[in-house]
Parts: C-alpha cells; structure tokens; sequence
C-alpha cells in the first residue's frame, strides 16, 4: 500500500484520527518500507527531542524570573522618552514670550506633526545657529531643511558618502501620509539625527534628535551607524509603509522630483 | 475554567514555563543572549497584556506566540536600523551564514540552525516543545494545512542535512 509522506509524519506526530492511525498501523506491520520511513520520522522526533532537552536543565537567569514576578503594569513604552523641546515652544522663548517649557511627548502622528517639530534638547540650538544655514522656518511655522542639508535630501543616495557632505542619508522610504522621507545624520551642526519629508518642493523636517552614542566624545569623529536614536527609529517604525526604498527606488524617487503618486 | 485565576498563580505557571520559552526562542533566534532577552520582553508584554489571553487558550501557546511575535518585531527594527545610517559599510560585517560545502559535521543544533525560520519555528513547536498541530498552528497565525507543509518540508531539509553529516564521517 502507498501511504503518502504526510500521513506518515501525522502518525509519528500522533495527529490521525482513530481510522487512519489503525490503517498505518497495519501498513507497519506488513509493509517494510512503511517501516523503514516511520522509523526515519519517529528517529528524528527523538533526536530532536534529545538534541535540545538539555537546555530545559540549565538554571533560569534571575532577570527572567524577576520579570515574571513582577506586579502587572501598564506597557511601558517600547522606547526610551528622552526630553524633547517643542521648536514652537523654543522660538517663543527666543522671542521672549516665556520661558523654555520643556514636555515629554508621546509622539504624533506624522499628519499632525507639520507645526510641532521635535527637537533633542540642546541639540537644536547648535543646528539652528551652525553656520551652514541647514534650517529655516517656513510661512507655515514649521522647520525645513535649507541650504546644502536641503540640496543632500534631494541629491544623495542612501550609500554616498561624498567628502565635503554636511549630511549622511540614512535610508528612504514612502510614508503613511504618502510622502517620501528620508533620514539623515549630521556631519557638522552636532552629532544629530532626523527626519525629513517631502512636501511640495520642502523637506519639512519632523524630528531632529540627538544621536544616541554621546559616548566617543573626544574622537573627533563619529561613525555613520553611530547616529542612531531610539525616537528615530521609532518614528520610522511607526510611520513606514512598506520597506525602505532600494537604490533602485531612490533614484526613481529623485528623477521624479520626490513627488509620490497619490497613496495606494 | 476560571476567568479569575488570581495574578500570582498565572505568574508561577510563567515562572514553570520559562525553560520551555527560552529553549523555544532559542530556536527561533538561534542566539542565546537574544534568546533571553525577547523571553524577557514576551514575559513583559503577557503580563501587561493578561486580559487579551483567551483564558480557554492554552498558556504555553499564546506565549509562544508572544515570543514569536517579539522575535519578529525585533528582527524587523534590527533590519531597518541596519539600513538606517550605515547602508554601504555594513555591507562586509553582514556576512551571510553561508551553506558552503564546509566538511563540518552537522549537528542536530546546527542543522536545525539552518531551516528558514518558517520551517524552524514549525520544527521547534511540534517536534521539540510537543505541540499539537492544531496548536502550533494557532501560535504561528496560520492554517493547519501550511503548518503540516512547513514541518514536512523542514524536516526533509534535516533529514538531509543529517544524513549527508553522517555520510561524511562514516
């Protein structure tokens, strides 16, 4: 009898029902080659079973029970809220108008966030005030990129790295709102990272942070991978759809001016 | 069953599960210390999550889930923060685990290690943690049918892998 590969591994699994496990068990019985591939099945399973029963043995570490035990508490956010100024807040200051306020922000969505950029504390002033212009206030109240950090946002490729660039593009990618984003980290103005997306003919910036590792001060240099940030990376998170663009789409991207097709 | 098992006593069955999960989540990332931590974050979530556990589900099997679904997570932010800022140098570190014709014996870690995480996860649930399939099928979000098909398949692939280590050395 030829009993198909799958109802034999159902049986080795103890998943068949009453008839058929009664139907295989007389095939084991009388038919060698149903014998010779249950037996590979059932060795498997054992082996298996051996090969990885070790690990049940060895001693839990103490951080998984304490985690455990721990009374239930509401989810503690997934990324680590560093204190943020609101740039609205901060031109007011500039103005006079009152004094910094400083807020710890959930973070909104990228639709509501065109007048509310985000700024790393101290961060901002040292980009605001670098002398390479790589922001401005647009009529609208909000931040875009300005200068040579406009110019990179709408040239460079995620991969180039040209020698004199202000900015390193991290990855593309299509936004929710439908818009094309990009990150960046900054060579010069402070070890920063961000966000900017396209609108009309502006990269509107919508988070500028400061870059994680504060920690190889004194180098003089900072590798690319070292900007990272955690709210960055979780506002990516949040707002991509999709993948991150590939070179491919990038330069699709560019010829097209940065104007994407209305949204799927 | 009770839908008001007191908190302590789900936590003590945690507590007796956490071997289980950890040697599950070591298959799937193939990594102890990853291992540990994406039990850790799981644990985390269950907990803080208790009232979306069907309490006529099994328990082992919605924290494998959770497990895998924090391993997915981590292994998608793990990409993209790859891709973040460092596109181009990375490129020499991220050496893919190459199936070259090194005469290495397999062993049964190793093969295992070498299933495509579809056919490893459904591997580990039935065959290593004893899942039925129904069961497994639940904690991997989808059909029986794909289920069954993903184990035959991972389990030829290490059958072969098995044998063709065994067949070198003897």
């Amino acid at each position: 009898m030829n009993i198909p590969d799958d109802i034999l591994m159902a049986f080795a699994d103890g998943e068949l029902d009453e008839a058929t496990r009664r139907m295989v068990e007389t095939a084991e019985r009388d038919d060698p080659d149903v014998r010779r591939r249950l037996a590979t099945h059932r060795q498997l399973r054992a082996r298996l079973q051996t090969a990885f029963a070790a690990t049940l043995e060895e001693p839990v570490p103490e951080r998984l029970l304490a985690a455990a035990r721990k009374p239930a508490a509401p989810l503690a956010p997934s990324v680590p809220v560093a204190p943020v100024i609101r740039l609205a807040d901060r031109r007011a200051a500039k103005l006079g108008a009152a004094a910094r306020r400083i807020s710890i922000s959930a973070w909104p969505a990228l639709g509501s966030l065109a007048a509310s950029i985000l700024v790393g504390l101290g961060l901002g002033y040292a980009v605001w005030h670098s002398p390479d212009e790589l922001l401005k206030t647009s009529a609208d109240g909000g931040v875009v990129a300005d200068g040579t950090l406009a110019q990179a946002l709408s040239t460079q490729l995620a991969a180039q790295r040209p020698p004199d660039r202000v900015a390193t593009i991290g990855l593309s990618f299509l936004a929710k709102s439908g818009a094309y984003c990009r990150t960046f980290s900054l060579s010069s103005g402070g070890a920063g990272a961000g966000l900017a997306c396209r609108d009309g003919e502006r990269w509107r910036i919508h988070l500028l942070a400061p870059a994680a590792n504060e920690g190889s001060a004194g180098s003089g240099y900072r590798t690319a991978g070292s900007n990272d940030s955690p709210q960055l990376r979780s506002l990516i998170e949040s707002e991509i759809q999709g993948e991150p663009l590939t070179q491919d789409g990038e330069k699709a991207a560019r010829r097209a001016g940065w104007r994407a097709g209305p949204v799927q | 069953m009770s839908t008001t098992e007191p908190i302590e006593n789900i936590q003590a069955r945690i507590i007796e599960l956490l071997p289980r999960l950890r040697r599950f989540a070591r298959n799937l990332t193939r990594n102890p210390h990853d291992a540990d931590d994406v039990v850790q974050i799981a644990v985390e979530r269950a907990l803080a999550r208790l009232d979306q556990w069907h309490r006529d589900a099994r328990l082992d099997s919605w924290l494998f889930r959770i497990v895998r679904n924090a391993w997915i997570d981590e292994t998608r932010s793990r990409a993209r923060r790859d891709a973040l800022f460092a596109p181009a140098e990375a490129g020499e570190s991220i050496g893919v685990a190459s199936v070259d014709r090194e005469v290495d014996r397999l062993s049964v870690e190793a093969a295992m290690a070498r299933l495509p995480e579809e056919q490893r996860s459904a591997v580990s649930l039935v065959l290593v943690e004893g899942l039925a399939y129904k069961e497994a099928a639940l904690v991997l979000d989808v059909p029986i049918g794909t289920l069954t098909s993903r184990l035959a398949r991972g389990r030829e692939a290490l059958q072969a892998m098995l044998r063709w280590a065994e067949g070198e050395t003897s």
